[in-house]
Formats: structure tokens, sequence, C-alpha cells
């Protein structure tokens, strides 16, 4: 190839010109090479016409813990207390007295495991990275599983054929400017940091919107018609992290008993 | 006589370069246009690149001697080359005692028997499981079945000063035609070369990869273990992923460990927890 540009840079200007300008090309980028840029906000893609949620997005102490109110827990929830149906009702009662004694047997955080969702969106701490992609938008938070919303037009699956998982199966679409969800099949993980607990038919529904270019309003709310007797809602709200350079960072729970350094450190 | 007039030349050539440039940047957008619509390309993060987006799973490659829960007939891929590992002193003596450890029912080095990452590298060798690659603006991110992500920057960033080392580091990438060229850094030493667990590296380790597109649903994946404390000349491998599509191979990784961990004692236990 260098042998025919020398060709044909002898015998045309307007190689000879191609050849200037690609010289040029090639002291422009010489010269900015030096120093690359970061990003000045997280990168938007996926279909043009959604709404732009992807980036990393935090919340505040105050947003994670809200002054609870009688009508309302500390993680927002309503009603409050919860609507809760009979066994379910004397669960979580047993559930609140242990935490009072410092008993509970419960909690998921305790034993290393994932509190999933609604816990996911609504009660956790720490980065949460939103990636929009076609037919999808992916959630990732360190030390969680993703959760994957798939927006290419399937259903729910069938709740004979439905694998449970922490997260959920998630579909959703755009309407206008927001994100709709539907979530359901979960394990049986409490809801809420109270111990909330939850039936196999509970279902969650989730609007998305982005308030301004720095909030993002997740709106939140479960229908279980075995375990509450009115539906549950809270209301999330997501400030936008502008930190270029923040990286996912690996986060590892081990229960302390089964921690045995001979298997870990040589 | 300045830089751009010589650059640039006359004004005949000024006009002609003028016009060079007008067709060339129709011609690209023309070529970009073309391309996003060609599937080989990613219509996902830099649209001239190849899409290597998608579910993959791996080859279980395995060192020769060593047994996996796989059949060797399966895949019969043999990994790391040179094999055994040319090892230092040093890291032979620590290899050495692993394997009589294990010779003697105690099983050392096996970190995913702790429900701790396999990590780095040898989550680029042990593919039992599927992968999914996202690629969107300045990344590529590679979500490991069960374990933390890979990410590939491909921003221009450079790796932090300040590294603290990880089970899968930091990794830094760029395009060459269609070949993404990958290096990481900052692996924390307790993760194993081989799926055995046994063959060690040091916090030096380096390794520089590769994932090439060679056909719409294969990945050649070319690794080298570069390591100057631990190794006497560096190991290399190559990996073979082949995409997966349909609902069978949608990716659910939403598990833990310790749900279903018969290694792991009292997996139950209430008492604190350790964070590394």
């Amino acid at each position: 190839m260098k042998h025919q540009s020398t060709k044909y840079h002898a015998a045309s200007g307007l190689w000879r010109s191609a050849a200037q300008v690609l010289l040029l090309s090639a002291f422009v980028s010489a010269t900015t090479a030096v120093q690359l840029p970061y990003p000045e906000k997280p990168g938007w893609y996926g279909d043009p016409g959604a709404p732009n949620l992807s980036g990393v997005w935090v919340r505040s102490d105050v947003q994670i813990a809200p002054a609870p109110t009688s009508r309302s827990s500390k993680e927002g929830w309503t009603p409050w207390p919860p609507p809760l149906k009979g066994a379910f009702s004397t669960t979580w009662r047993k559930r609140v007295k242990e935490a009072a004694e410092d008993k509970r047997t419960d909690e998921p955080f305790r034993r290393c495991l994932p509190p999933g969702m609604p816990r996911f969106m609504s009660g956790m701490t720490g980065p949460l990275l939103i990636i929009q992609t076609p037919g999808r938008v992916t959630l990732y938070r360190d030390g969680s599983p993703l959760r994957r919303i798939w927006l290419d037009g399937r259903a729910l699956p069938k709740l004979a054929d439905r694998e449970d998982f922490y997260n959920g199966n998630n579909i959703g679409h755009y309407e206008g400017t927001d994100l709709l969800t539907e979530v359901a099949g979960f394990k049986p993980q409490p809801i809420d940091s109270t111990g909330i607990p939850r039936s196999d038919q509970m279902t969650i529904q989730e609007r998305f919107h982005r308030v301004d270019e720095q909030t993002l309003r997740v709106d939140i709310t479960l229908r279980d018609a075995k375990a509450l007797s009115k539906p549950m809602s809270t209301t999330v709200t997501y400030t936008a992290y502008s930190d270029p350079l923040w990286e996912p960072r690996e986060f590892i729970c081990v229960p302390e008993k089964n921690f045995h350094a001979d298997w870990y450190v040589h | 006589m300045p830089i751009f007039d010589r650059i640039i030349g006359s004004g005949r050539g000024l006009w002609l370069a003028v016009l060079t440039l007008g067709l060339w940047t129709v011609a690209t957008l023309a070529g970009a246009a073309s391309a996003s619509q060609d599937s080989g390309y990613s219509l996902y993060g830099d649209s001239a690149v190849p899409d290597i987006s998608g579910v993959w799973l791996g080859t279980v490659t395995i060192a020769p001697g060593e047994h996996t829960q796989t059949p060797v007939e399966e895949h019969n891929l043999t990994s790391w080359a040179p094999w055994p590992a040319p090892l230092t002193p040093e890291y032979q003596k620590k290899t050495d005692e692993r394997i009589a450890a294990a010779k003697a029912g105690r099983q050392l080095g096996d970190i995913g028997a702790m429900c701790l990452p396999f990590g780095l590298p040898r989550m680029l060798t042990s593919k039992f499981y599927q992968d999914e690659i996202i690629q969107t603006p300045g990344r590529v991110s590679i979500m490991v079945f069960g374990t933390f992500p890979i990410i590939i920057w491909t921003d221009g960033r450079p790796h932090p000063k300040d590294l603290q080392p990880s089970y899968n580091g930091h990794s830094i990438g760029h395009w060459v035609d269609d070949m993404l060229l990958v290096d990481t850094v900052g692996i924390v030493s307790t993760t194993p070369v081989n799926n055995a667990g046994q063959t060690t590296h040091s916090a030096k380790l380096h390794i520089k990869w590769t994932i090439q597109r060679v056909a719409s649903d294969v990945l050649h994946v070319h690794v080298t273990l570069y390591d100057a404390d631990a190794f006497t000349e560096p190991m290399v491998t190559t990996n073979l992923w082949h995409r997966k599509s349909g609902p069978n191979w949608q990716v659910l990784d939403d598990q833990s460990c310790f749900e279903n961990n018969q290694n792991v004692p009292n997996s139950g236990a209430l008492a604190g927890f350790k964070k590394f």
C-alpha cells in the first residue's frame, strides 16, 4: 500500500492533497493523543426515542432513610403498618419482636445473601449503575446479582414454568418519558428491613421517571393478593453521580464462622 | 514556513484537500450507515467495532494431567503452555506445598470452595457457565456468571495509580480492526492459575489478552500471562467462546454461593461476616 500511495502521489495532485489531509489528521491525532479525555457524563445509547436513564445513581442519607411518619416506614412504605393478612401478619410481628431483642434470624444481609427486589431498589446503599441497550435495561450494584429488565416484548413466564430469583423475572417498556416495569417470581426474602414477608403471588410494578438531569424517581408498588389486603407503595429518589472515574468495586461477604484461613490465603 | 502551510501546501492544494476531505467524509458516513445495518458491527457501543455483545460459552480448558468435573474428551483442549508452569523456585515451592496438601486431603488455594471468586486468570479458562458481554460507549463489560463483572475500559483511561489488588484486577483495552486488545493488572495473588487451584502467581501478574471475533458466533480469546516474580517465561493459552442464543441460554446468575455450597460448613451461620 505504501508503494501504491507513493505512485499515486507522484501522478496526481488530488492524491497529493489526500496525503496532505492524512498528514494533517495524523498531526491532529498526535497532538490530541497525549491526553485522552474522559467522558463528561455517562454515555447513553439504546432506543433514541426512549428516556435517558443510563448512568450511575446514588442516594443521600436523607433519601435512604427519610424520617418515618405514622403513615409510612423509614423506607417510605405506605400504608403503615403493612396491611398483612393472617399468618403473614403474625410472621411480621414476630420478626419485629425478634429485632427488638436482637434475635432476628431471617435478615439476608446477616447471611451474606442478596436482599433481592424490592430492596435492591428501595433498601440498599451504594451506587446503582443503569445500562440501557436495545431490548434491555440492566441494573448493577456491587455485591448483588444483576437485574435484567427485558424490553423485547416477551411476557412474564407462566407460574408453572417460572423460576424464582432474588431480583425476580423482569419485563418492561417505555411509555413517554418513563420506563414501566413488571416483576414477578421472587425468592422469599423480606421486602424491607423490618421483615415484611411476601407470598409467591407478589408482583412489583415500577415507574422510572427522570425528573431532571440530576434526579431519578422510581415509584414502586407491591401487589400480593395472598399476603396483602391492599397494595403497598414507596417512592425512591436517586441523584446522578457525576464522577467519571467511578468504577464497580468487588464486594465479597463471607460468614465469619465459615472463614478458614487455610482455604484462603497462600 | 509555518507547519500548517507546509502541510496544506499551495492554495490549489488546499481546495483539493477540502474536496478530498469532503469525499472522504461522505464515504465514511455511508460506510458507517451500511455497517450499522450489518449484524457484524456493534449497535451498542462504537459502531466501528465488531459486535461481540451477547451470551457466550467458552471452552473448559485444562492443564495436562489435571482432572475436572467435565470429561476431557468433551473438550479435548489443554490449557497453558508451557506446562508444568515455568515457576521460579520460590513459587514452585508454594505450588509443591499445595500439591502435597491436596494429597494429604487438605485442599489449599481452592478459593471457590469458600464461595470466593475464582478471579482472573482462571475465569478465562474455566468456562463451565455462560457469560454475557455488554458493549457500551467507553467500556466492554463481561458479566461473569455468579461473580464480579470484568470491565474493560476503552475510553482511554489508564490503570489507577493507587490500584488495590482485586480478584479480577483492572482492565483497559482498545480495538485494532476486529480485535479487542486488553491489558489487566492488579490481580490479588490468591487467585489460582489453573482449575486445580494449585499453581500460584504473584501480585505482579500482568495479563495481555485479546478478544477476536472470527465469525458471527465465535470468539478467539488469546491470553498471555507475564509475571516476573513467579514465572521464568510467559505462559499462553487460547480459548474459544461460542455464542449462545435462545431462552435456554439466558443468563440467570441470580444465585448466591451460600445457598447450596456443600463445601462450606454452617452456611446459615449468623455470627457476623467477613468483608474483603
